[in-house]
This record gives C-alpha cells, structure tokens and sequence, in this order.
C-alpha cells in the first residue's frame, strides 16, 4: 500500500470510530429529559396554586410525597451552613426557597436582581419566576458571601 | 425581563455547561477534521512571506489622515480621563460604575475581536500612545533633536507585556473575586489605571512611544497579536492587504512572543476552571494557606495565584512537550529554534478560548454600556442620554446560541491551528512526509487545547 492510500484508510477509520462514539453518546443525551426533571418542573409550578404555608402543607397530608417542599438554607456565623449550596430549576420555573440567618444582613438573586432582608428571627422568603436561564449567585450583600448558587436550565 | 443590577459583582451570570451531545459532536467533529487535515493538506507553504497589495487609496488615506488620527487618539485619551473620573468619583458598586465594564469587558473583549476583522485599530485610539505622539510632536516643535531614546534590549522581547497581561488579568479575577467579600472596586481600578498610565508614558519617554506600544505595553501587544490574524496591515504609511492569517507567521519573531501567547491562553483557562474544575483544590488550597495562619483575603487571593500560575505552566507544558516531539522528527532544527517557530500557531487557540469562554458576557454587559452605563457613568442617578433606567436582557440570546457559539469557535480555533502549524511545517521540513510526521505532535497540542476547552466548557459545577 502506498502512504496516501493508508492515510485515507486511517482517516475514514477514524470517521467511523468518531460517528459509532456519536451513536453510543446520543442517547444519553441531555435534551431528552429524564422523568426527575419534569416531575421537578409539575412541582414547581402547581406550588404557586397553594396558599397554605410551605412547611405546613407537607405535614398535613403525608401521603402525597410529591407536594413541594420549599427548601430552606441557613446561615450560620455569617457563613453558609455545609458550604455553597446547589440549587437547580428549569426554565419558567417559580423558585422558592427561604433562607434562615443568625446574623442581619440581604439576600440578593443575581441576574433577577431580587433581594430580601434576612436576619435572626426574620428569615427571607423568596418567590420569582425563572424567565431565563444560566448560573447565578446567590449572596449575602453586604458581606458579599456567597451562598447558594442557582442553575437554572432551558 | 429588563432588571437594573443592584449588586457589586460584575458577572451576574454564569454559562450553562454545555450538554453531553454537544460535547460529544464537538469532539467528533473535530477528531474528523484533524485527521482530514492530515490526509489531505497541501504540500507549498500558503501563508508564508505572503505579499500584501495596496488597499484603496481612499481608505489607506482616510485612516492615516492627521484628522482621523487626531480624532481617535482624542477619543482615547477622553475615554481614559472618563474612566479615572468615574472609578474616583462614581459609585462603588462594581457593575453601575461605567469603569470597570468599560476596561475589563467592552475593551479587553472588544478590541481583540475588533483586531482580527480590522487589523491594528487599538494603535489608533491608545490614549497613552496619543499622548506619547502629542508630546514627542511638542517636543520636537520646541527643541529639535533634544528628544534621545534609549535602545530597547531586544532580548527583553514582549516579556514586559506577558507580565503586564498576566498582573491585569490577576486584578481583575484574583484580587477582584468575590469569593470571600473581596471585591474589586473603581475607586482601585482607577488607582491601577493611573500607575499604570505613568509607568507607561515613563517607557514611552525612555524607549519611544512606537517602541515600548509593539513591546512593553501589554493592552498595544496582546490586541497587535490578534491584528496579526488581520487581512489589513499598515506597512510604510500605507494600508496593505493581504492574506488572512499571513501576518500571524512573523508575529513570534521578536523574544517573548510566546511567553505573550502562553499566557493569554493560561489566563482564560484559569479563568473558565476556577469555577468549576479546578474549584475543589484551589479551595483545599486556601484552607491550607488559612490554616498557616494567613487573613482569609490573603489565602484566597494565594491560592488563587498559585493555581493561575500553575494553569499558565500546563498550557506552556502541552505546547512545550508537542515541540520537544517534533525534535525528533528527521533533519529538525534544535528545540529552542522550534519553540518560537510555531509560537504563532497558539494565537487562533487564545482567540477560541477568549470567545468561548466570554462570548455571552460581552453580549449581556455591553447591553448595561450602552444603556445605563453611558447615561449615568457614575451610579449617582443621572440620565445624560435617557437610557438610564434600560437594562440587561438576559433573554437576548438563549443557552443553546451560547453553546453553539462556544463549542463553534473551539473548533474553528482548533483548524485554524493546525492550518498555520501545518503550513510552519512544510518551510521547515521541505520534505512534505517529513512535515506531516512533525504535525503528528502539532496535532496532539491541539487536541490537548480543544479538548480542555470544551471540558471546561462541560464542567458543570458541583
């Protein structure tokens, strides 16, 4: 076999190893949502329907484990309780959550730029909706900590 | 939704990580293309010592007319004074003073992308070099022939503007972090502006203003190394045009060069891993430097250096070891002559990650410069233009334009690459067999840098 000959065998190997990856990857595929996501997303938005207290509402009808729950993330010494905290939506989403303090400070969404004060006893109620998506910060302001970071997904 | 910013931090906003199947056709297709680019390429070099024409006489005289010169230079030098004016008496909150948006977003991302489709533009708007001009003009009107310039020690290279770029970037995303309240104000953005405004009217004066902008001022440097891609240079007072991508091939002549590419390069890597890939240990990090009873600020700020300067020495170790490869390609010249040869290879890499990684926050901030950032420069609530009260809208461009944009420019990055390694080859090895066997390494460099691209771009944080 002459060089050129065994180049092109080499690249049209390659052409097939890289489709066959191609092929085996795809239908992990992301996009196609798996069923936690969607569940995620019936939660989310059946929560603004609700005008009973979010903590309460778990507690009052214990068979049904699918009723949100509002999460809620402490602050403790001025500090995230166990580091940054992960908190995921879909787009369109309401988020809701609520974060507790043991020291005065606001609590600042970037990017929807919503902010609530928050300090011992008074904790920071938080309910948007998720109109776009990316990663954002969420933090003390005046302290400039940040606490909670927010991905929101299309 | 329009939503005025409140908060200190510039970047409100981070990326989404790039979905598995894009990755997965990122990768594939630039496998295909890489191995095409082998099989296929030609045999004559095609972008070496090629020669420009004359541009149209209308343009070449317009661009290097004194008004049009006059004017820009003024423009730059206006735009500076607003910068220091607005970092000293403007707000503190970061992302509504026009100071920090303006230099770290709308002219660091700017030019360089101004600079690939134009040529050498940021010559002409250099405040510091118009000032330089104005007063070497002045000098020469009052006392001919009393301005003496020192010779520039040529093997001094570009390495004061490799450092230059390495300490801007280090104010902006290490000393500026947020991480653990420290925060980059104006009022230090406009600090570092004036240092740095007399140490380079300083150079300028001691080296001359030409001098010192094509070697030590690192803004002038790092923006002339992406002109190079340009199909415009100005040659003799004239505007030339010529094959794109041609001027890239002697760009790297001068000492320095690479250490310039390498770091822009490292910068963006640190940059777009410190979030994410390398979030873990840089933070193991900066409890260790903490626990050595280091401030909080202090150990934030340590371990991110480290980790910077570490990110620039793997990027120079990738680059470094494809060379050391090539040396053992038959008749190759030594290691040292290899290593600035194919420097310039490295320039569409930088431009890539540059893209990838700042594409969607040029998009959204230049929104906050031309609306609030222009009609009320200080933060104190004025409105000189009316648009004061417009916003950001993050719904501008959606995540998969980012995706496609980011994954799109790795491998126009990567081919573009291969393109000038490949046609470096065939100068030096003229044997054409001989020449693809030395791209074999070119290529495992090129790998290395795409492929750390588009898992960074992955990298989704944990």
């Amino acid at each position: 076999m002459n060089p050129k000959t065994t180049r092109m065998l080499a690249a049209g190997a390659v052409v097939v190893v890289a489709l066959a990856l191609l092929l085996i990857v795809r239908p992990g595929d992301s996009d196609n949502g798996n069923p936690d996501e969607n569940a995620d997303q019936g939660q989310a938005t059946s929560k603004t329907t609700g005008n009973t207290g979010p903590t309460s509402a778990p507690q009052s009808k214990p068979p049904q484990p699918e009723k949100p729950v509002v999460p809620v993330y402490r602050v403790v010494d001025g500090q995230p309780a166990g580091g940054v905290q992960k908190l995921e939506a879909n787009e369109g989403d309401n988020i809701r959550f609520v974060v507790k303090s043991d020291v005065d400070d606001e609590v600042h969404v970037h990017g929807f730029d919503v902010s609530e004060p928050v300090g011992p006893g008074k904790p920071a109620r938080f309910d948007f909706k998720a109109d776009f998506t990316g990663v954002f910060e969420i933090e003390l302001e005046n302290s400039a900590v940040p606490i909670i970071e927010l991905q929101v997904n299309p | 939704m329009i939503s005025l910013p409140l908060a200190h931090a510039l970047v409100s906003r981070g990326d989404l990580p790039i979905p598995v199947w894009l990755f997965a056709w990122g990768a594939g297709v630039v496998l295909v293309v890489s191995f095409f680019a082998l099989a296929s390429a030609w045999r004559k070099p095609r972008f070496e010592d090629a020669p420009g024409r004359p541009a149209a006489t209308w343009l070449s005289a317009t661009a290097n007319s004194s008004a049009v010169q006059f004017l820009s230079g003024l423009i730059g030098v206006l735009l500076l004074a607003v910068v220091l004016y607005a970092g000293i008496e403007g707000t503190e909150a970061a992302d509504r003073n026009f100071s920090l948006t303006f230099v770290f977003v709308t002219v660091w991302l700017g030019f360089p992308v101004l600079s690939v489709v134009f040529g050498n533009v940021f010559a002409a708007f250099s405040p510091w070099r118009a000032i330089g001009r104005a007063y070497g003009w002045l000098a020469q009107r009052l006392a001919p022939g009393a301005v003496r310039h020192v010779e520039y020690p040529e093997k001094v290279g570009r390495w004061p503007a490799a450092v230059g770029l390495v300490a801007f970037v280090w104010l902006e995303i290490i000393y500026g972090a947020t991480g653990a309240a420290v925060v980059l104000s104006p009022e230090i953005v406009a600090k570092a502006t004036v240092i740095y405004s007399v140490y380079t009217l300083v150079m300028m004066g001691v080296f001359g203003v030409e001098k010192w902008s094509s070697r030590g001022e690192f803004f002038s440097v790092y923006f002339g190394m992406f002109a190079s891609m340009s199909s415009f240079r100005k040659r003799e007072g004239k505007l030339e045009r010529r094959r794109w991508l041609s001027g890239t091939t002697d760009w790297a002549n001068v000492p320095g060069s690479l250490a310039l590419v390498v770091s822009a390069i490292g910068v963006t890597t640190f940059d777009g891993a410190q979030e994410g890939a390398l979030k873990t240990p840089i933070e193991w990090t900066q409890e260790r430097i903490g626990d050595l009873g280091f401030a909080a600020t202090v150990s934030v700020r340590a371990g991110d250096t480290i980790f910077l300067l570490i990110t620039i020495g793997i990027v120079a170790l990738i680059y470094l070891l494809g060379v050391k490869g090539m040396t053992r390609v038959d008749a190759a010249p030594p290691f040292k002559v290899l290593r600035s040869r194919f420097a310039h290879t490295l320039i569409p890499i930088a431009l890539a990650y540059l893209v990838a990684h700042y594409f969607s926050l040029f998009v959204f901030q230049e929104q906050a410069q031309f609306t609030f950032l222009l009609s009320d420069p200080l933060g104190d609530g004025s409105n000189l233009f009316g648009t004061a009260t417009s916003g950001i809208d993050y719904t501008l461009i959606g995540p998969e334009l980012v995706w496609y944009v980011q994954v799109g420019a790795l491998i126009a990055g990567h081919v573009t690459a291969l393109v000038l390694a490949h046609d470096r080859a065939l100068l030096i090895w003229p044997d054409y067999r001989l020449a693809t066997r030395s791209q074999y390494w070119m290529l495992a460099v090129m790998l290395c840098f795409t492929s750390l691209g588009l898992f960074l771009l992955s990298f989704a944080n944990q």
